[in-house]
């Protein structure tokens, strides 16, 4: 077996990884497209399988594994239901215009340790899911989506150094730009004469386009949490903390038409 | 999860140390490829670095001893490290602390299973 001849086979199967990696954008695109739906049952159970093992591990009282798998069932059924429940009580934003999603993947994530820079979600293009739509959670906004094929989106959350946005205070006194860094979240280009203070929340300014791709205006990105602010600079920046702690979401919800 | 490509480059460089066959390749061919659609990547990048992976391996393994503890550990933290350039941008000591852990953990399964003993044919 050791000595068998790999290295032909091997350069073979390297080749035709080149010509998809090459050609899956064009033509060999729906050959592409097509594997998202043989590999998204093996991604929504690998998903569950998390989700049933945390649940699991907080589960206090083991009753045989038959009842704690109806238990961890019905808490994943009721935190969906509270998730759409939450959702569809608010009014802002207009609820007729939500994609409900599951979160299948987090990228970035180490319990504990680090905070998911990106998540992704079970619905794509096939659901109407386009490239620069928001995801939100009530009126919390979560990210944007950046990629998209049949069946899974990936959503760059708020501390992704590759999101930038415009927000403002909620009561309108300081715009700045939002994007994400070392430090989170950061509020920056808030010129020095507008005021801001630690606690203001700040909210999305509104950037969509005709088509209705982009941010709408007043969704909340979080709270203001540091200020600094010095005479000799041009622009006073903040670090914003998101009021919602994405990690344990489980639904989310695509928003536009 | 930040486990991901750790766990990957970890695994395929330990069997590609240890298992040979067509069965193999085309095994890291298609989870290549799986783990792209999964995370929605451009598919075959990965295929193609992991195929570029066993394809060192198995040159180096007509030189060298690579079923050691240093080849296994190094070559894993070069996979990784170059993988992690190219196409990851996040937590990048984390990450290649994750796979030499991997490794180690990876080695020393195999270590227990029997498989490092040295090829005398």
């Amino acid at each position: 077996m050791r000595k068998q001849k790999i290295l032909p086979l091997a350069l073979f199967f390297g080749v035709l990884a080149f010509v998809f990696f090459v050609f899956s954008g064009s033509f060999l695109k729906p050959i592409a497209d097509g594997l998202s739906f043989v590999v998204l049952p093996a991604q929504r159970g690998a998903s569950g399988l998390v989700v049933s093992a945390l649940a699991q591990s907080s589960s206090e009282n083991e009753e045989g594994l038959d009842d704690a798998k109806t238990r961890v069932i019905s808490a994943k059924e009721r935190k969906e239901m509270q998730a759409l429940r939450d959702q569809f009580n608010v009014s802002e934003p207009n609820p007729v215009r939500l994609l409900p999603a599951r979160i299948v993947g987090f990228t970035g994530y180490i319990p504990g340790v680090s905070q998911p820079v990106s998540v992704t979600i079970d619905q794509g293009s096939a659901n109407g899911v386009k490239p620069g739509q928001v995801v939100v959670y009530k009126d919390n906004l979560v990210g944007r989506v950046e990629k998209v094929t049949p069946v899974f989106s990936s959503v760059m959350l708020l501390n992704n150094d590759n999101l930038s946005f415009t927000a403002e205070t909620i009561d309108g006194e300081a715009s700045g730009v939002i994007y994400g860094g070392k430090d989170g979240i950061v509020f920056d280009n808030v010129v020095l004469s507008e005021k801001i203070s630690p606690k203001d929340i700040v909210v999305t300014k509104g950037d969509l386009t005709a088509d209705g791709i982009g941010f709408p205006p007043d969704l909340v990105v979080g709270e203001i949490k540091e200020i600094d602010k010095r005479q000799s600079d041009l622009f006073q920046t903040a670090v914003v903390e998101s009021l919602l702690d994405v990690s344990s979401l489980t639904t989310v919800f695509v928003w536009g038409d | 999860m930040i486990i991901s490509v750790p766990f990957l480059i970890a695994a395929v460089v330990i069997t590609s140390v240890m298992l040979r066959g067509a069965w193999y390749i085309v095994a890291v061919f298609l989870l290549g490829i799986a783990y792209d659609v999964m995370t929605l990547q451009r598919v075959g990048q990965t295929s193609l670095y992991l195929l570029g992976i066993v394809i060192l391996v198995e040159l180096y393994d007509r030189k060298f001893e690579t079923r050691t503890m240093p080849f296994v550990l190094g070559f894993c933290f070069a996979a990784a490290s170059l993988y992690l350039i190219f196409f990851g941008s996040y937590a990048f000591f984390v990450q290649l602390l994750l796979t030499l852990g991997f490794a180690f953990l990876f080695y020393l399964l195999f270590v227990r299973l029997g498989y490092m003993v040295k090829d005398k044919s």
